[in-house]
C-alpha cells in the first residue's frame, strides 16, 4: 500500500446517562465525551455511519437521473457536456451561422452517443429509449431560447452602439425583436417533430414531450419563451422595466430598444424635453419600430419617490405625442411599464411578475 | 423560543437524513474489503474506490485515523478535504510519528461571528512531506466546530488534484455567502478556488438556495470564467451562463489590470438543492497550481470603487437669502450600480472652514429623495447598502443623478459641490459592461 488511512478512534459528547439515586429531578445532566477505538462494539456504528451518505446522481437502476445532467457518462465525454453543445449548436442557428438540420443532427449525435454508451454497460434499451430522447428534447428546449435570447443580445448590442458609439458603457439596455420570438416559437414544434422522428428510429411509442415549464422551476421565468428571456433581463436581472404578462404575440415586425439613462446621448437625436425640470437629463430612450410606423422619445422614469410616481408606461407616454398608434402595436406598448432601477423593489412588489 | 441554531440543526439532519436516503448502489463501498484505505491511484467514487467519508454530530467531537505514506514512492502526499452534503465547520490536523503537528485544513462551511472575515474554505488541501525514503505512520484528526459536520478526504500528489479535488465526484457543499456579522456592511463573503480545476469536468458545488441567488465567480486577470445549474433531484440543467453574463472590470488603481467575472442573479426555488459547476471556456489550461479564483453563491459581490467627482461650476450664495442649486452629476460619471456607502462624501464647501462658519443652514437632497445636513461642508454619513435589493432598494443612494442643495449664509460667498472617497459597486450586472 503507497498510501492508506483509516479510522482509528472517534470521540463523542454523550448526554450523561446516570446522574445518581439521589439526585433532585430538576438536575441538569452534564455531558460527557466518550473514546470509542477500533475493536470497540460501538466503533462499528460510527465507522459505517456515512457509507450510504452519496449525492444521487442515477435512479434505482443505475441508470442516470437525466442523461445530460450530472452523473450520465457518453461514449467520450460526461452527458452533461452535451449540453454545451446544444447551447452552442443554436447560438449558431440564432446567429444565422447554421440551418435547423444542424439541429437535428445534434440531437441525433446525442441521442446515439449516449445510446451507444448505456448499451455497452449492459442496459436494455428499451428500458431508458424514451427518457433519454425526452431529456436531449427538454435540453434542446432550454438551448432554443437561450439561443433566441443571446441572438437578440448581440444584436441589441449594434442599436446600442448606433446610439451610444463603441466604446461606451453599455449601461442597462433591452433590445426586442419578434424575430427572434416567431423563430423560436416555431423551433418549439420542429423539436417535438425531431424527438418524434427520433422516437420512431429508435421503436419508442411514447414520449413526454412538454411545452412548459412547472410554475416554481427556475426555467420558466428563463426559458418559457422569448418574451420571458427578455423580461428576465429587463425585470429580474436589470430592474428597469417589466412586461405585465409575458404570453403576448407580438406583430410580426415589433422591435423596441430601450436604454436606462440613455435619453440624451451624443448620438441621440434632439428629443423634446420638458423645460425647467432637471431630472429629465436622466429620462430614458425609448425607440420602438415595427413596419412603417416608429417611435423615438423620452421615458421621464425618476429615482425620487417623494416627487415622482414609480412607473411610466410605454403606451401612456407614446399615445401623449402619437395618436397613430396601431392597434395590435398599441396592445404590446400597454403591456410594457418602465422604472428608475432605485425603484425596483417598489415597483416589483406591486406588480408580481405574471409568466407566461 | 425556538433558535436559529436549532431551526439550522434540524435542517441539517433533514438534508443528512435525504442523502442517506438517496444511495447510488453504483458508490457504495465494501469497507470491510479495504479497511478505509485510500489509494492513490483511484481513490474516487467514480472508479469504485472508497472516498472516505465521514462524519460528527456535535461541535467537540474528533474522529481519529492512521495514515501511512510510503515516501520513498511519495515524497510529498496531498491529503484533500471538503465538506460534503452539508456545509459545516472542522479542523483536520495532521501529527507525526511524535505527534508533532505537521499539517492542516480548516474546513469552513460558516464564518464566525466573532471576526471580520469575509472568506469561506469549505475544502481544502494540505502537504505531508518527508525527504527520508521510509513508510511513515501519522494522525488524522478531524474535530468537529460546528454540529452535523460531513466531510470527504481524499489522499494524492499534487498531480492528481483534478481526480480528488475536482469534478463531480468531489463536489462540495456550499453555505450561502454571508458574511461574518463583524464584517457586516462591508463585503459579501467568498471562496477561492483553484483555476486549474476549472478544465474538464470544472468544480462542482452542492448548494440548497433560499431564494433569489446572484451566482458570481472571479478572478484576476482572466476570462472564460462560466458556471452551470443543475436542479439535484432531477438532474436537469437550469441555467448556463452566456455571454452578456461575463465582463470585465478595470482595476481602479492600474490601468493594466482587471477583474474578469461571470455573475447572474437566479430565481432559484427557496429550500430545493442544486449543483453549481464552474469551468473554463479557454482552449488552454491553466498551468499554475496556485492561481485562485474566487466563487460568491447568495449574495452579489460587491466591491469598492474610487469615488472623484467635481462640479464644473462655483455656485454663488449671496447674504441673508435662503437659494436651492440643481447639480447634475452626469450618468456616464459613475458605473451604473454605484451606490453611495459610509465611506463617500459629499461637499458643499467654501474656500475654507472659515468660510463654512458663514452656513446658516444648508440642506443636500440626494438623487433618490433623502434629505442630509452637511457639517463643515462635508456629509459622510450614508449607510453602507446592503447586498440584499442592493440595486432596487430606494434608499440606497446613486450617485449620478441630480442632487440639490438648499443654503442660506450670512455672509455672500461661493461654494463647490463635490463627491469623493469611495462607493460600492455590484460586480457583474450587465450594467457595468463594457462593449467591444
Amino acid at each position: 500500500m503507497d498510501i492508506s488511512i483509516k479510522r482509528t478512534s472517534i470521540t463523542v459528547t454523550r448526554p450523561s446517562t446516570s446522574s445518581g439515586a439521589n439526585a433532585p429531578e430538576d438536575a441538569v445532566a452534564s455531558p460527557t465525551r466518550v473514546t470509542y477505538r477500533r475493536g470497540d462494539p460501538e466503533f462499528d456504528t460510527f465507522e459505517h455511519a456515512y457509507d450510504n451518505v452519496r449525492y444521487q446522481f442515477t435512479n434505482e437502476k443505475g441508470l442516470p437521473k437525466n442523461f445530460l445532467g450530472p452523473g450520465s457518462l457518453g461514449t467520450s465525454i460526461p452527458g452533461f457536456m452535451f449540453n454545451q453543445e446544444l447551447d452552442d449548436m443554436f447560438e449558431q442557428y440564432y446567429r444565422g451561422q447554421t440551418d435547423v438540420s444542424a439541429v437535428e443532427k445534434k440531437m441525433n449525435d446525442i441521442v446515439e452517443d449516449l445510446k451507444a454508451s448505456y448499451v455497452e454497460k449492459g442496459f436494455n434499451p428499451d428500458d431508458f429509449m424514451p427518457k433519454l430522447i425526452e431529456d436531449v428534447y427538454n435540453a434542446a428546449r432550454l438551448g432554443n431560447v437561450r439561443g433566441a435570447g443571446i441572438g437578440s443580445w448581440y444584436d441589441g448590442r449594434e442599436v446600442l452602439k448606433q446610439f451610444m458609439g463603441p466604446n461606451e458603457y453599455t449601461g442597462y439596455y433591452v433590445y426586442y425583436d419578434a424575430k427572434y420570438y416567431y423563430q423560436s416559437e416555431d423551433m418549439k414544434d420542429t423539436l417535438q417533430d425531431i424527438a418524434w422522428k427520433l422516437a420512431e428510429q429508435h421503436g419508442v411509442t411514447e414520449l413526454n414531450l412538454p411545452t412548459s415549464y412547472p410554475d416554481k422551476d427556475p426555467r420558466k421565468g428563463m426559458y418559457e419563451n422569448y418574451n420571458a428571456a427578455i423580461n428576465d433581463r429587463m425585470r429580474s436581472e436589470q430592474h428597469i422595466g417589466n412586461f405585465l404578462t409575458e404570453d403576448f404575440v407580438p406583430p410580426k415586425d415589433f422591435h423596441f430598444f430601450y436604454r436606462m439613462y440613455g435619453g440624451v446621448g451624443p448620438k441621440v437625436p434632439p428629443l423634446p424635453a420638458p423645460v425647467n425640470e432637471p431630472e429629465a437629463e436622466f429620462d430614458s430612450l425609448l425607440y420602438v419600430w415595427c413596419d412603417n410606423w416608429s417611435f423615438m422619445g423620452r421615458v421621464p422614469v425618476r429615482m425620487d419617490p417623494t416627487r415622482y410616481p414609480v412607473s411610466v408606461n410605454a403606451y401612456e407616454l407614446i399615445r401623449r405625442s402619437v395618436s397613430n398608434i396601431p392597434p395590435d402595436i398599441a396592445a404590446v406598448l400597454k403591456n410594457m411599464d418602465f422604472y428608475a432601477q432605485n425603484r425596483g423593489q417598489e415597483y416589483e412588489r406591486a406588480h408580481p411578475r405574471q409568466y407566461a | 423560543m425556538k433558535s436559529r441554531f436549532s431551526k439550522t440543526l434540524s435542517f441539517m439532519l433533514a438534508v443528512i437524513f435525504c442523502i442517506s436516503a438517496l444511495t447510488v448502489p453504483a458508490y457504495a463501498t465494501d469497507t470491510a474489503d479495504t479497511e478505509n484505505k485510500l489509494v492513490l491511484d483511484g481513490a474516487n467514487a467514480r472508479s469504485g474506490e472508497p472516498m472516505l467519508i465521514d462524519g460528527l454530530e456535535k461541535a467537540g467531537d474528533t474522529m481519529d485515523y492512521e495514515m501511512e505514506i510510503d515516501h520513498s514512492l511519495y515524497p510529498e502526499a496531498i491529503l484533500y478535504a471538503f465538506s460534503y452534503g452539508v456545509p459545516g465547520n472542522a479542523t483536520i490536523r495532521v501529527y507525526d510519528e511524535n505527534e508533532k503537528l505537521v499539517s492542516g485544513i480548516y474546513l469552513q462551511g460558516y464564518l464566525n461571528d466573532r471576526s471580520a472575515n469575509t472568506h469561506f474554505s469549505p475544502k481544502g488541501r494540505c502537504g505531508i512531506k518527508s525527504t527520508e525514503s521510509t513508510i511513515k505512520k501519522y494522525k488524522v484528526t478531524v474535530t468537529a466546530e460546528t454540529d452535523n459536520v460531513i466531510y470527504a478526504m481524499n489522499v494524492g500528489t499534487r498531480d492528481t488534484m483534478a481526480e480528488h479535488f475536482g469534478g463531480i465526484d468531489n463536489t462540495t457543499a456550499i453555505a450561502k455567502n454571508i458574511p461574518s456579522k463583524a464584517a457586516e456592511g462591508s463585503k459579501t463573503a467568498d471562496f477561492a478556488g483553484y483555476q486549474t480545476l476549472l478544465d474538464g469536468e470544472g468544480e462542482w458545488f452542492y448548494y440548497v438556495a433560499d431564494g433569489y441567488t446572484y451566482i458570481t465567480a472571479r478572478a484576476s486577470m482572466r476570462t472564460g470564467l462560466a458556471f452551470e445549474v443543475y436542479d439535484a433531484e432531477t438532474g436537469t440543467r437550469v441555467y448556463q451562463s452566456r455571454s452578456e453574463d461575463t465582463g470585465k472590470k478595470d482595476n481602479s488603481v492600474s490601468s493594466y489590470s482587471y477583474v474578469g467575472y461571470v455573475q447572474r442573479g437566479l430565481n432559484l426555488e427557496p429550500g430545493r438543492d442544486y449543483f453549481i459547476r464552474f469551468y473554463s471556456t479557454l482552449d488552454t489550461p491553466v498551468t499554475d497550481s496556485s492561481a485562485r479564483y474566487y466563487i460568491h453563491i447568495g449574495l452579489p459581490c460587491l466591491t469598492t470603487q474610487d469615488v472623484k467627482y467635481n462640479a464644473q461650476q462655483s455656485f454663488y450664495v449671496p447674504a441673508n437669502r435662503t437659494v436651492t442649486f440643481t447639480i447634475n452629476v452626469p450618468k456616464d460619471t459613475f458605473l451604473p450600480s454605484t451606490r453611495a456607502n459610509a465611506m463617500t462624501a459629499v461637499y458643499f464647501s467654501a474656500n475654507s472652514s472659515m468660510e463654512n462658519a458663514y452656513v446658516d443652514s444648508c440642506t443636500i437632497t440626494t438623487p433618490n429623495g433623502q434629505k442630509v445636513t452637511p457639517l463643515n461642508g462635508r456629509y459622510s454619513h450614508f449607510e453602507t447598502p446592503s447586498s440584499i435589493n442592493y440595486l432596487t432598494d430606494e434608499n440606497h443612494v446613486p450617485l449620478t443623478g441630480n442632487w440639490k442643495v438648499t443654503i442660506r449664509t450670512s455672509k455672500s460667498l461661493y461654494f463647490q459641490f463635490a463627491l469623493g472617497g469611495s462607493s460600492e459597486i455590484i460586480l457583474g450586472e450587465s450594467g457595468n459592461e463594457v462593449t467591444g
